[in-house]
Protein backbone atom coordinates (compact mmCIF):
# COMPACT_ATOMS: atom_id res chain seq x y z
CA UNK A 1 0.00 0.00 0.00
CA UNK A 2 1.32 3.32 -0.78
CA UNK A 3 1.43 5.51 1.87
CA UNK A 4 1.49 9.64 1.43
CA UNK A 5 1.59 12.49 3.74
CA UNK A 6 -1.94 14.75 3.76
CA UNK A 7 -1.63 17.37 1.83
CA UNK A 8 -1.15 20.89 3.60
CA UNK A 9 -4.89 21.73 2.70
CA UNK A 10 -6.10 18.82 4.06
CA UNK A 11 -4.76 18.18 7.76
CA UNK A 12 -6.72 20.58 9.27
CA UNK A 13 -10.27 20.31 7.45
CA UNK A 14 -13.30 22.13 9.36
CA UNK A 15 -17.03 22.17 9.50
CA UNK A 16 -17.93 24.97 6.63
CA UNK A 17 -14.82 24.68 5.15
CA UNK A 18 -15.59 25.44 1.56
CA UNK A 19 -14.23 23.04 -1.57
CA UNK A 20 -12.70 24.24 -4.39
CA UNK A 21 -14.96 24.86 -6.65
CA UNK A 22 -15.17 23.21 -10.40
CA UNK A 23 -16.69 24.61 -13.14
CA UNK A 24 -17.76 22.68 -17.02
CA UNK A 25 -20.06 23.38 -19.76
CA UNK A 26 -21.58 20.02 -21.40
CA UNK A 27 -21.75 20.08 -25.13
CA UNK A 28 -23.90 18.24 -26.89
CA UNK A 29 -20.93 16.13 -28.00
CA UNK A 30 -20.32 15.77 -24.16
CA UNK A 31 -23.55 13.99 -23.38
CA UNK A 32 -23.25 12.10 -26.55
CA UNK A 33 -20.14 10.87 -25.22
CA UNK A 34 -21.48 9.99 -21.80
CA UNK A 35 -24.64 8.36 -23.41
CA UNK A 36 -22.09 5.61 -25.20
CA UNK A 37 -20.30 5.08 -22.11
CA UNK A 38 -23.43 4.93 -20.17
CA UNK A 39 -25.74 3.52 -23.01
CA UNK A 40 -27.95 6.10 -22.47
CA UNK A 41 -30.41 5.62 -25.38
CA UNK A 42 -33.02 8.19 -23.97
CA UNK A 43 -33.61 10.70 -26.83
CA UNK A 44 -33.85 14.09 -24.35
CA UNK A 45 -29.78 13.30 -24.20
CA UNK A 46 -29.23 13.32 -27.81
CA UNK A 47 -32.40 14.44 -30.14
CA UNK A 48 -32.52 17.92 -30.23
CA UNK A 49 -35.99 17.67 -31.52
CA UNK A 50 -37.19 14.99 -28.56
CA UNK A 51 -35.70 17.50 -26.24
CA UNK A 52 -37.87 20.37 -27.17
CA UNK A 53 -41.12 18.22 -27.49
CA UNK A 54 -40.56 17.08 -23.68
CA UNK A 55 -39.93 21.20 -22.93
CA UNK A 56 -36.34 21.32 -22.83
CA UNK A 57 -34.25 23.84 -24.88
CA UNK A 58 -31.73 21.53 -25.40
CA UNK A 59 -30.76 17.94 -24.85
CA UNK A 60 -30.47 17.05 -21.21
CA UNK A 61 -27.56 16.25 -19.48
CA UNK A 62 -27.33 13.04 -17.85
CA UNK A 63 -27.19 12.87 -14.18
CA UNK A 64 -25.12 10.54 -13.42
CA UNK A 65 -23.01 12.66 -15.62
CA UNK A 66 -23.32 15.00 -13.09
CA UNK A 67 -22.86 12.86 -10.57
CA UNK A 68 -19.14 12.41 -12.00
CA UNK A 69 -18.57 16.24 -11.80
CA UNK A 70 -19.25 16.04 -8.20
CA UNK A 71 -16.53 13.34 -7.76
CA UNK A 72 -14.59 15.23 -9.72
CA UNK A 73 -14.72 18.17 -7.40
CA UNK A 74 -14.21 15.93 -4.63
CA UNK A 75 -11.09 13.95 -5.72
CA UNK A 76 -9.45 17.31 -6.89
CA UNK A 77 -9.62 18.15 -3.36
CA UNK A 78 -8.35 15.32 -1.55
CA UNK A 79 -6.13 14.20 -4.59
CA UNK A 80 -7.69 10.94 -4.53
CA UNK A 81 -9.20 9.42 -7.10
CA UNK A 82 -10.76 6.92 -4.67
CA UNK A 83 -11.51 9.02 -1.56
CA UNK A 84 -15.96 9.58 -2.52
CA UNK A 85 -17.23 6.28 -0.20
CA UNK A 86 -20.82 7.70 -0.60
CA UNK A 87 -22.75 10.38 -3.14
CA UNK A 88 -26.33 11.11 -2.72
CA UNK A 89 -28.36 13.53 -4.85
CA UNK A 90 -31.44 15.08 -5.62
CA UNK A 91 -31.99 16.68 -9.30
CA UNK A 92 -34.04 19.96 -8.93
CA UNK A 93 -33.77 21.39 -12.36
CA UNK A 94 -32.32 20.13 -15.34
CA UNK A 95 -28.82 21.06 -17.08
CA UNK A 96 -29.14 21.57 -20.61
CA UNK A 97 -26.05 21.37 -23.21
CA UNK A 98 -24.41 25.20 -23.19
CA UNK A 99 -25.08 25.30 -19.93
CA UNK A 100 -22.25 26.79 -17.79
CA UNK A 101 -22.39 24.65 -14.46
CA UNK A 102 -20.74 25.50 -10.69
CA UNK A 103 -20.28 22.44 -8.71
CA UNK A 104 -19.58 23.57 -5.17
CA UNK A 105 -19.22 21.83 -1.79
CA UNK A 106 -18.68 22.87 2.18
CA UNK A 107 -17.26 20.24 4.86
CA UNK A 108 -20.41 20.18 7.29
CA UNK A 109 -18.62 17.29 9.58
CA UNK A 110 -15.26 15.26 10.30
CA UNK A 111 -15.04 11.82 11.59
CA UNK A 112 -12.88 9.20 12.78
CA UNK A 113 -13.25 5.64 12.34
CA UNK A 114 -10.99 2.60 12.93
CA UNK A 115 -8.42 5.27 12.15
CA UNK A 116 -10.11 6.54 9.03
CA UNK A 117 -11.00 10.09 8.84
CA UNK A 118 -14.04 10.99 6.76
CA UNK A 119 -15.39 14.16 5.54
CA UNK A 120 -19.09 14.74 5.01
CA UNK A 121 -19.72 17.74 2.61
CA UNK A 122 -22.74 19.03 1.41
CA UNK A 123 -22.84 19.45 -2.68
CA UNK A 124 -24.74 22.02 -4.78
CA UNK A 125 -24.71 22.10 -8.72
CA UNK A 126 -25.78 25.69 -9.81
CA UNK A 127 -26.25 27.15 -13.49
CA UNK A 128 -25.28 30.89 -13.83
CA UNK A 129 -28.30 32.33 -13.71
CA UNK A 130 -28.48 31.06 -9.83
CA UNK A 131 -30.37 27.82 -10.59
CA UNK A 132 -29.64 25.02 -8.75
CA UNK A 133 -29.53 21.89 -10.62
CA UNK A 134 -28.44 19.68 -7.84
CA UNK A 135 -28.09 19.30 -4.03
CA UNK A 136 -26.67 16.61 -2.23
CA UNK A 137 -24.05 15.89 0.49
CA UNK A 138 -20.90 13.34 -0.02
CA UNK A 139 -19.02 11.07 2.16
CA UNK A 140 -15.18 11.06 1.56
CA UNK A 141 -12.16 9.59 2.83
CA UNK A 142 -9.31 11.74 4.26
CA UNK A 143 -5.38 11.03 4.20
CA UNK A 144 -4.37 11.14 7.85
CA UNK A 145 -3.23 13.93 9.13
CA UNK A 146 -0.16 12.56 10.11
CA UNK A 147 1.89 11.52 7.44
CA UNK A 148 1.06 7.77 6.41
CA UNK A 149 -2.58 8.62 4.67
CA UNK A 150 -3.50 6.01 2.03
CA UNK A 151 -3.92 7.37 -1.48
CA UNK B 1 -47.45 -1.47 -20.45
CA UNK B 2 -48.57 1.53 -21.88
CA UNK B 3 -46.12 3.17 -24.49
CA UNK B 4 -48.40 5.99 -24.82
CA UNK B 5 -46.57 8.92 -22.91
CA UNK B 6 -49.73 11.15 -23.41
CA UNK B 7 -51.87 9.24 -20.87
CA UNK B 8 -49.47 10.35 -17.98
CA UNK B 9 -48.04 7.82 -15.64
CA UNK B 10 -49.63 4.71 -15.01
CA UNK B 11 -49.11 1.84 -12.31
CA UNK B 12 -50.56 -1.71 -11.90
CA UNK B 13 -51.75 -3.61 -9.07
CA UNK B 14 -49.61 -5.89 -9.78
CA UNK B 15 -46.46 -3.18 -9.53
CA UNK B 16 -47.17 -2.45 -6.35
CA UNK B 17 -47.44 -5.91 -5.23
CA UNK B 18 -43.68 -5.90 -6.10
CA UNK B 19 -42.82 -3.81 -3.48
CA UNK B 20 -40.01 -5.16 -1.38
CA UNK B 21 -39.00 -7.83 -3.70
CA UNK B 22 -36.13 -8.10 -6.34
CA UNK B 23 -37.49 -6.90 -10.26
CA UNK B 24 -34.04 -6.93 -11.91
CA UNK B 25 -30.73 -8.94 -11.63
CA UNK B 26 -28.15 -8.68 -14.49
CA UNK B 27 -24.49 -10.01 -14.43
CA UNK B 28 -22.26 -7.62 -16.50
CA UNK B 29 -19.91 -9.04 -19.23
CA UNK B 30 -15.92 -8.56 -17.93
CA UNK B 31 -15.09 -5.10 -17.72
CA UNK B 32 -12.64 -4.02 -20.18
CA UNK B 33 -9.76 -1.56 -20.68
CA UNK B 34 -11.86 -0.04 -23.71
CA UNK B 35 -14.70 -0.21 -21.51
CA UNK B 36 -13.34 1.82 -18.52
CA UNK B 37 -11.81 4.34 -21.51
CA UNK B 38 -14.93 5.02 -22.88
CA UNK B 39 -16.41 6.06 -19.34
CA UNK B 40 -13.63 8.00 -18.88
CA UNK B 41 -14.11 10.07 -21.90
CA UNK B 42 -17.62 9.77 -21.11
CA UNK B 43 -17.41 11.55 -17.89
CA UNK B 44 -14.92 14.54 -19.95
CA UNK B 45 -10.99 12.72 -18.83
CA UNK B 46 -8.31 11.95 -21.04
CA UNK B 47 -8.84 7.98 -21.88
CA UNK B 48 -5.27 7.67 -22.34
CA UNK B 49 -4.51 8.68 -18.90
CA UNK B 50 -5.37 4.73 -17.58
CA UNK B 51 -2.03 4.00 -19.52
CA UNK B 52 0.07 6.36 -16.69
CA UNK B 53 -1.77 4.27 -14.08
CA UNK B 54 0.81 2.68 -11.33
CA UNK B 55 1.98 -0.72 -12.91
CA UNK B 56 2.07 -2.75 -9.91
CA UNK B 57 -1.52 -2.79 -8.81
CA UNK B 58 -4.43 -3.54 -11.28
CA UNK B 59 -6.12 -0.43 -13.38
CA UNK B 60 -9.49 0.33 -11.32
CA UNK B 61 -12.15 2.33 -12.43
CA UNK B 62 -13.32 5.82 -11.97
CA UNK B 63 -15.59 4.95 -8.57
CA UNK B 64 -19.12 5.39 -9.85
CA UNK B 65 -17.92 3.30 -13.22
CA UNK B 66 -19.83 0.02 -11.30
CA UNK B 67 -23.42 1.36 -12.04
CA UNK B 68 -22.64 2.22 -15.47
CA UNK B 69 -21.16 -1.12 -16.28
CA UNK B 70 -24.19 -2.59 -15.70
CA UNK B 71 -26.66 -1.08 -17.82
CA UNK B 72 -28.35 -3.47 -20.18
CA UNK B 73 -27.62 -3.65 -23.82
CA UNK B 74 -30.61 -3.18 -25.11
CA UNK B 75 -31.50 -3.39 -29.11
CA UNK B 76 -33.27 -0.55 -30.60
CA UNK B 77 -36.55 -2.60 -31.55
CA UNK B 78 -36.98 -2.73 -28.20
CA UNK B 79 -36.76 0.53 -26.91
CA UNK B 80 -39.79 2.93 -25.65
CA UNK B 81 -40.77 5.56 -28.66
CA UNK B 82 -38.94 7.82 -26.32
CA UNK B 83 -35.64 6.06 -26.28
CA UNK B 84 -36.31 5.02 -22.74
CA UNK B 85 -35.18 1.59 -21.78
CA UNK B 86 -38.93 -0.60 -21.11
CA UNK B 87 -38.02 -1.70 -17.65
CA UNK B 88 -37.17 1.11 -15.79
CA UNK B 89 -37.87 0.52 -12.14
CA UNK B 90 -40.54 -1.88 -12.14
CA UNK B 91 -42.80 -3.54 -15.13
CA UNK B 92 -46.26 -2.14 -14.71
CA UNK B 93 -45.33 1.30 -14.01
CA UNK B 94 -44.80 3.81 -17.51
CA UNK B 95 -44.93 6.94 -18.78
CA UNK B 96 -42.67 9.73 -19.40
CA UNK B 97 -39.47 9.44 -17.18
CA UNK B 98 -37.14 12.05 -15.32
CA UNK B 99 -34.25 11.24 -12.97
CA UNK B 100 -35.38 12.13 -9.38
CA UNK B 101 -32.09 11.64 -7.11
CA UNK B 102 -29.68 8.94 -6.82
CA UNK B 103 -27.48 7.84 -3.90
CA UNK B 104 -23.82 6.19 -4.50
CA UNK B 105 -22.36 3.74 -2.31
CA UNK B 106 -18.62 2.96 -3.06
CA UNK B 107 -17.44 0.11 -1.45
CA UNK B 108 -14.65 -1.39 -2.99
CA UNK B 109 -13.00 -0.62 -6.54
CA UNK B 110 -13.84 -2.55 -9.74
CA UNK B 111 -10.72 -3.28 -12.07
CA UNK B 112 -10.47 -4.59 -15.52
CA UNK B 113 -11.34 -8.30 -15.71
CA UNK B 114 -14.07 -8.43 -13.10
CA UNK B 115 -17.65 -9.55 -14.19
CA UNK B 116 -20.69 -7.60 -12.05
CA UNK B 117 -23.98 -9.32 -10.82
CA UNK B 118 -26.47 -6.66 -9.76
CA UNK B 119 -29.54 -7.30 -7.97
CA UNK B 120 -31.88 -5.14 -7.36
CA UNK B 121 -35.10 -4.17 -5.34
CA UNK B 122 -38.51 -2.26 -5.70
CA UNK B 123 -38.78 -0.63 -2.61
CA UNK B 124 -41.08 1.99 -2.96
CA UNK B 125 -44.19 3.48 -5.20
CA UNK B 126 -45.54 6.40 -4.11
CA UNK B 127 -47.87 8.39 -6.08
CA UNK B 128 -48.36 12.62 -5.81
CA UNK B 129 -50.39 15.01 -7.65
CA UNK B 130 -47.93 17.89 -8.85
CA UNK B 131 -48.63 21.29 -10.18
CA UNK B 132 -48.31 19.97 -13.78
CA UNK B 133 -50.64 16.73 -13.13
CA UNK B 134 -49.48 12.99 -11.86
CA UNK B 135 -46.70 12.19 -10.77
CA UNK B 136 -45.42 8.30 -9.82
CA UNK B 137 -42.08 8.29 -7.34
CA UNK B 138 -40.49 4.94 -8.43
CA UNK B 139 -36.81 3.74 -5.72
CA UNK B 140 -35.53 0.92 -6.61
CA UNK B 141 -32.08 -0.24 -4.68
CA UNK B 142 -29.20 -2.00 -6.13
CA UNK B 143 -26.36 -4.25 -4.65
CA UNK B 144 -23.70 -5.11 -7.39
CA UNK B 145 -21.16 -7.56 -6.44
CA UNK B 146 -17.89 -8.82 -8.42
CA UNK B 147 -16.95 -12.27 -9.00
CA UNK B 148 -16.04 -13.15 -5.61
CA UNK B 149 -19.06 -12.44 -4.21
CA UNK B 150 -17.59 -9.04 -2.84
CA UNK B 151 -19.76 -5.91 -2.33
CA UNK B 152 -18.40 -3.15 -4.65
CA UNK B 153 -21.39 -0.80 -4.75
CA UNK B 154 -25.00 -0.17 -4.01
CA UNK B 155 -26.85 2.38 -5.84
CA UNK B 156 -30.34 3.61 -4.98
CA UNK B 157 -32.35 5.75 -7.87
CA UNK B 158 -35.71 7.56 -7.63
CA UNK B 159 -37.26 7.71 -11.06
CA UNK B 160 -40.26 10.23 -11.75
CA UNK B 161 -43.00 8.58 -14.28
CA UNK B 162 -45.17 11.98 -15.56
Amino acid sequence: MMTNAAPAHLTDVRPGQQLPALHRRPTRVSVFLFGVAYWTSHRIHYDVDAAREEGFGDVVVTANLLSAYSVEMLTHWTGDTRCVLELEERNLAPALAGDALTMTGRVLDVSETDGVRRARCSLLIAKDDGTTVVSGHAVVRLPDSAPTARR
Amino acid sequence: MSTDHRLGPVVTDAARRRIGTVTASYRSDPVSLRQIREYIAGIGGRPEGIDEARTDEPICAPPLFFHAACRPVVAEDDLLPDGQYPFLGVPGVSGRTMAGGHKYEVVAPVRVGDVLTVTERLTDITEKNGSSGPLVFVTTEAEYHNQARKLVGRYRQTVIFL
